[in-house]
């Protein structure tokens, strides 16, 4: 799609920013891209995965991971679906809005810092990566009956707000640091199977200075460590 | 009794083009780029868009969401408007390993949901709910959400489009998502953003039973 035609002037913009902020100037880009991949809730550990499509990462690969630590699995002596009422009970808030039913789950959970979801991309040894905060997924209640139908899962919408950590950056984008967004939907057409997750459009805005960790932030050993 | 048939065939031949008009004419999905300005700072909060390019009956049209900022600071006091916005919204979602301040608004942040709409005079128009999420990245890694920050916010968010559409969108619902970036040359006085964006939109005649919504939609995945 050519609709991003300002990204020269939000490069310009950005530089300009930094450049006060940092008393340094350097280089903007924009990497556009589109995933084709799968994955699941369901799944743990929670690996969503696949080929990147389009842009300058691409044919790369991509990994989103939802860090699942205390959620249960599914008990298979039970009829119950454990883990799936965890996540809708936990992540998940229903809007009644008549007409347009539906259920908005966010993660982390919103206002929280967990569950962390991380993102990697990598394309012969040209990596980006960090943390993506929030992964919404919408769920259409087209019964408007309050309860989670199969059919209603073939069909969810995703959106999602990267940041890109310098610590993750290597090959041609050593060095790199910023921030992006996405957008696309996941489908669910078989509870036993993945689900396809399909991003249409995405975009990092990055750049190559003012990217230094602050001396009293974390690192992201540190937040991994946190996490743990 | 040949009357009779080629009534048959002709009643035949009417629903089979009929059909084949009315779902070439509307698209189950869609996909179109968006560009526009919106300023929290004035009420109503109006993000106001238009389709920039991509599907072709959009193309030209509008594309808003309306934010409901009631109970907000009235914006003769921009400041004290954004204060109020960043306190209530940003500051409480600040990543201190990204540096990133990230506002959501949605059915659990705001009095009412976030409302969306598009369409195009002389087509049609769709209406919902949105959820819509932005943020802003702490350049100078202080912790402190300063105003020249403010210049770049990159956003998303998903759509519920209810059944209450009209012109050639009338009785279909679905759902969509998009994303994008925002610039605003002018933070210090509260200037509007401008923004790119993108969109999917995923819908289906819902006049017809679910089973039939379902399938159609299962086939049409599956046709791309």
């Amino acid at each position: 799609m050519s609709g991003f035609l300002t990204r020269t002037t939000v490069a310009t913009v950005m530089a300009l920013l930094l450049g006060l902020a940092t008393g340094a100037m350097g280089a903007t880009q924009t990497v556009q891209f589109s995933l084709n991949g799968s994955g699941a809730l369901l799944n743990s550990p929670v690996v969503f995965q696949g080929t990147i499509d389009s842009g300058p990462m691409s044919p790369g690969l991509f990994v989103i991971q939802i860090d699942d630590a205390g959620w249960p699995l599914d008990d298979p002596g039970t009829p119950g679906n454990e883990r799936w009422n965890y996540l809708l009970t936990n992540f998940f808030t229903y809007d009644n809005t008549a007409g347009g039913q539906h259920w908005d789950g966010y993660f982390p959970k919103q206002g929280t810092l967990l569950p962390p979801v991380t993102w990697r991309f990598g394309k012969n040894g040209d990596r980006l990566g960090g943390v993506i905060r929030y992964l919404i997924i919408t769920i259409r209640d087209s019964d408007a009956d309050g309860m989670v139908d199969q059919d209603e899962l073939a069909n969810q919408m995703v959106a999602m707000n990267f940041q890109c950590h310098v610590e993750q950056s290597g090959g041609a984008y050593d060095g790199w640091c910023g921030a992006g967004s996405a957008n696309g939907n996941l489908e669910d057409f078989d509870p036993n199977m993945d689900d396809l997750l399909t991003i249409s459009v995405g975009n990092l805005l990055l750049r190559d200075f003012g990217c230094a960790v602050h001396a009293d932030a974390k690192t992201w050993g540190a937040l991994k460590q946190m996490y743990r | 009794m040949k009357k009779t048939a080629i009534a048959v065939v002709a009643v035949v031949v009417a629903l089979t083009f009929g059909s084949i008009s009315a779902w070439g004419q509307v698209p189950s999905h869609m996909v179109f780029d968006v560009a526009g300005t919106f300023n929290f700072m004035e009420s109503p909060v109006l993000v106001n868009g238009s389709v920039t390019a991509g599907e072709p009956l959009l193309l030209g049209g509008f594309w808003n969401i309306l934010v409901d900022d009631t109970g907000w600071p009235g914006d003769s006091d921009q400041q004290a408007r954004w204060d109020y916005l960043s306190a209530t919204y940003y500051e409480p979602n600040f990543d201190p390993y990204s540096f990133t301040w990230t506002a959501t608004f949605d059915e659990n942040t705001t009095a009412s949901s976030p409302q969306w709409s598009c369409g195009r005079t002389g087509i049609g128009k769709m209406t919902g709910t949105a959820t819509l999420q932005m943020t802003i990245s702490d350049f100078d890694f202080d912790g402190e959400l300063d105003t020249d920050e403010r210049s770049l916010i990159v956003f998303s968010g998903t759509l519920i489009v209810v059944k209450n559409g009209e012109g050639v969108f009338a009785g279909y619902c679905g759902l969509g998502s998009y994303s994008g970036y925002s610039e605003n040359p002018d933070p210090v006085n509260f200037a509007d953003d401008a923004f790119t964006g993108s969109n999917i939109v995923d819908i289906e005649d819902c006049s017809l039973p679910n089973e039939n919504v379902s399938w159609g939609h299962v086939k049409a995945k599956y046709a791309r």
